[in-house]
């Protein structure tokens, strides 16, 4: 490998990191910014995301260069090809973070209820398995990446429980219906974010085996 | 290794010096030999051939040759000389050893010639007829004819060939004690070679106790003293820049602010514990990219942003842990150079939460205290400000507007009484303390719950105590009754209105812990910690009642006074538990 091109990979690599340490706070901020209603943190997360997406459009270009300048094959192709896809999936979790966090503010502006404990482990799951996606992204571990993959059922398990508790909880108080509705949107919102983190992990899997893993396949 | 090895070069000297001098010897002797040889050997043919023309007084002419053929043969019998007789004319007359009439014409000879002319010379040469090195001398007869002796000069090679072959035999046995003495001369000097290099290979490894041995010839001792010298010196500067390094990294591992330094590439060059700590680092991050280790977005910012100036950067960063715990911490960050090139970052870490804690706590309380103290002032103002603009009216107006005042005079009064108390408690005056024994803890929950009664009542709120009558803990029993009550009270005013409060006490390990559960609104983790400090309000909570915002402070302070403690478990939603433990009698 010519050392400009493993020179340039390395700077893919630590903006990659960047990125990825960015969305990972941000995606916390947002959920503790939405289980709390601190509307500090919302304004922060919201700013946060702006400097998210400046990254990603940063990291896509960088990476075409690099595609264009130095040609790489194999591994490093793979890798700069994984790269510019995972930039644009945290680019979308970090959106995703953002809707979250303004959902807790509109939540806050409403008579308090109580979250229901389903979703605050959910929103802990999907915070797991997006450090684990990043981890394993970071480390170059498939398997980690695989056990990322497998994770996202009970993610989507709990989606289904926040609405059952909504549904049960609007029966038994309508008053409550607006709350229960932000409450179950954040659901769908987390739920999505723990796709991306799959997503990224498909991305690893793919980067460090060359094997696809989209759609949940497993092209073995 | 390279190089030939001394006993090599010392036996190659010593043996080309002795062929240098034994060899000039030899050739010289061989020569000596072979001159004198040829001398005597000429000699004797001279004097054999005159001895034999006296045999032939009157030459040869006349005689057959029969005759002379015989005379030579006889002569020449058992002698090592051969003889011919040749004519003026060349042609050869007889010869002991060949038949003369095959022998060609001897008149170009140079012995012949000679003795033609009256001279006498010695010819050396191989004869055309037998083959071997032969000595000619030719002298005249009587008649002038010429008379020629001749001798093999194989005695003269065998001589020779016996010369050399024992000057060789003697060399070689020569030369045998010249290679012991050079293997005896080499190793001499090849020893003390070998154990200086094997001791400077020891220092090398660090071994700086071990000595040469002082023996042998003087440059030698004078080596092994200077590098038994040289290994004192290097040993006592190697412990000194080692304790100096020690004590630095004493100083840097030891230091409370954490140190990380990064290279151009964003390595992991250098951190010490306390950064390892501060940025939950895992162990041996040296050598790795930062961005790897640490997920913190802001110090990642923090780093890039020091890469791109010259300037000093101070910002505070947040730190998540595992545990979801959040620490505040201030970083400060400088590019580092080196030979003018980027090399890096240096970050300087300090964990500022605790300050920060306290800064925002101090900040609060004195907004919080001068406005719970200005509140009632202003009404009392006013209402003294209305007395005097309406005295004309009623009394019964007036009447109003005095108990207005009197209302927040008292309430002012009780928010200095608890202030004046939390000082007395704070100051450590101990009396509190003192008071503490072994009392029930029934009685006391009942009269708390006794003078929380009018409150409860006017709110349709229900308040179950559940304790056991024997428990008992160590405890100043008023104090516990006006914390209790400042939980009940709290827990009324922000529970629904009809709802329930319930108070029991447990026997811990070795503790009582007495909890107080509403069915409020419940705090939010970030107000958890903070709802003991005086004056603090949780934000977005009605304030339903007029509190001296002072509760739950005392509360802490009677906990912490009698060696106990509180926590609050609370849940958005759900209502919030007060937990009061104290020591167990």
């Amino acid at each position: 490998m010519s050392i400009h091109l493993h020179k340039e990979m390395e700077n893919l690599n630590r903006a990659a990191l960047e990125m990825c340490a960015h969305v990972e706070q941000n995606a916390r901020d947002a959920a503790r910014a939405f289980l709390e209603r601190d509307e500090n943190l919302t304004r922060k997360v919201i700013a946060a995301d702006r400097h998210v997406d400046r990254m990603e459009t940063d990291l896509a270009e960088n990476c075409l260069k690099t595609l264009a300048l130095y040609q790489p094959v194999a591994g490093d192709l793979r890798f700069i090809f994984s790269l510019s896809k995972i930039s644009g999936i945290l680019e979308r979790i970090g959106d995703l973070a953002e809707n979250l966090a303004r959902k807790g503010k509109s939540l806050s502006r409403l008579d308090p209820v109580a979250v229901p404990k389903e979703l605050t482990d959910m929103a802990e799951r999907a915070r797991a398995m997006l450090k684990d996606g990043i981890d394993s992204f970071v480390d170059r571990d498939a398997a980690k990446a695989r056990g990322v993959i497998k994770a996202d059922g009970a993610v989507n398990e709990g989606k289904r429980l926040v609405r059952k508790a909504g549904e049960a909880g609007i029966m038994e108080k309508p008053v409550l219906c607006p709350q229960w509705l932000i409450v179950i949107a954040a659901s769908r919102n987390v739920e999505r974010m723990a796709d991306m983190a799959a997503n990224i992990a498909a991305e690893v899997v793919y980067s460090v085996e060359g094997k696809m893993m989209r759609h949940g396949f497993d092209c073995e | 290794m390279g190089g030939l090895r001394i006993y090599i070069v010392v036996i190659a000297a010593v043996v080309l010096s002795g062929l240098a001098a034994m060899l000039p010897l030899a050739w010289s002797g061989a020569d000596v030999l072979s001159s004198s040889y040829n001398e005597m050997a000429a000699r004797e043919l001279e004097s054999n051939a005159r001895l034999l023309s006296l045999a032939m007084p009157s030459g040869i002419d006349g005689k057959t040759r029969e005759e002379l053929g015989e005379l030579i043969r006889a002569a020449r019998a058992d002698s090592d000389t051969r003889y011919t007789l040749v004519r003026r004319d060349g042609t050869v007359v007889a010869d002991s050893d060949e038949d003369a009439g095959r022998m060609e014409n001897h008149l170009n000879r140079p012995e012949i010639k000679a003795a033609l002319a009256g001279e006498t010379v010695v010819g050396t040469r191989p004869s055309p007829t037998l083959g071997t090195d032969w000595m000619y001398v030719a002298t005249t007869l009587s008649d002038g004819n010429v008379i020629r002796s001749a001798a093999s000069m194989e005695g003269l090679n065998n001589r020779l060939t016996l010369w050399w072959s024992k000057a060789l035999m003697r060399f070689i046995g020569s030369l045998v004690i010249l290679l012991v003495m050079a293997l005896f001369v080499s190793h001499l000097i090849s020893k003390p070679i070998e154990a200086a290099a094997a001791g400077a290979e020891r220092y090398a490894e660090g071994d700086f106790s071990y000595r040469l041995p002082v023996t042998g010839a003087a440059e030698m001792r004078r080596l092994a003293e200077s590098m038994g010298s040289m290994a004192g010196e290097l040993d006592a500067r190697f412990k000194l820049v080692n304790r100096q390094r020690e004590e630095m990294r004493a100083v840097f591992e030891n230091m409370s602010e954490g140190v990380l330094a990064v290279d151009g590439a964003g390595r992991v060059m250098l951190v010490n514990g306390a950064a390892q700590v501060i940025l939950d680092l895992p162990e041996g991050a040296s050598g790795s990219p930062i961005a790897t280790l640490s997920r913190n977005a802001d110090l990642l910012d923090a780093i890039r942003e020091a890469e791109s100036s010259d300037k000093a950067f101070e910002r505070e960063i947040r730190v998540g842990r595992e545990d979801g715990r959040e620490s505040l911490v201030q970083t400060h960050t400088v590019r580092i150079r080196e030979d003018g090139r980027n090399a890096g970052v240096l970050v300087v870490l300090r964990d500022v939460t605790r300050l920060r804690q306290l800064e925002i706590m101090r900040r609060d309380f004195v907004a919080n205290v001068s406005h719970e103290l200005r509140t009632p002032i202003t009404a009392i103002q006013g209402s003294l400000e209305t007395i005097l603009d309406e005295r004309s009216d009623g009394a019964e107006t007036i009447a109003e507007f005095v108990e207005m005042a009197l209302r927040n005079t008292k309430r002012m009064g009780a928010i200095i009484d608890n202030l004046l108390f939390l000082a007395g408690m704070e100051s450590g005056s101990g009396k509190e303390a003192e008071m503490v024994g072994a009392n029930p803890v029934l009685p006391a929950i009942d009269e708390a719950i006794a003078l929380c009664g009018g409150d409860a009542r006017s709110r349709k709120n229900s308040i179950n105590a559940d304790c056991d009558e024997n428990l008992t803990a160590l405890m100043n029993p008023q104090l516990v009754v006006h914390a209790l009550v400042n939980l009940l009270d709290n827990a009324i005013k922000y529970g629904p209105e009809g709802g329930s409060v319930s108070v029991t006490a447990r026997q811990g390990d070795d503790r009582v812990v007495i909890t107080v559960s509403d069915q409020g609104p419940g705090i939010a983790p970030r107000h958890q910690s903070r709802v003991f400090e005086r004056f603090y309000r949780v934000d977005g909570v009605p304030r339903v009642k007029k509190g001296s915002g002072l509760g739950l402070a005392i509360v802490k302070h009677i906990a912490l006074a009698q060696g106990g403690d509180i926590r609050l478990e609370s849940e958005i939603g759900t209502g919030s538990k007060f937990i009061l433990s104290l020591p167990r009698a």
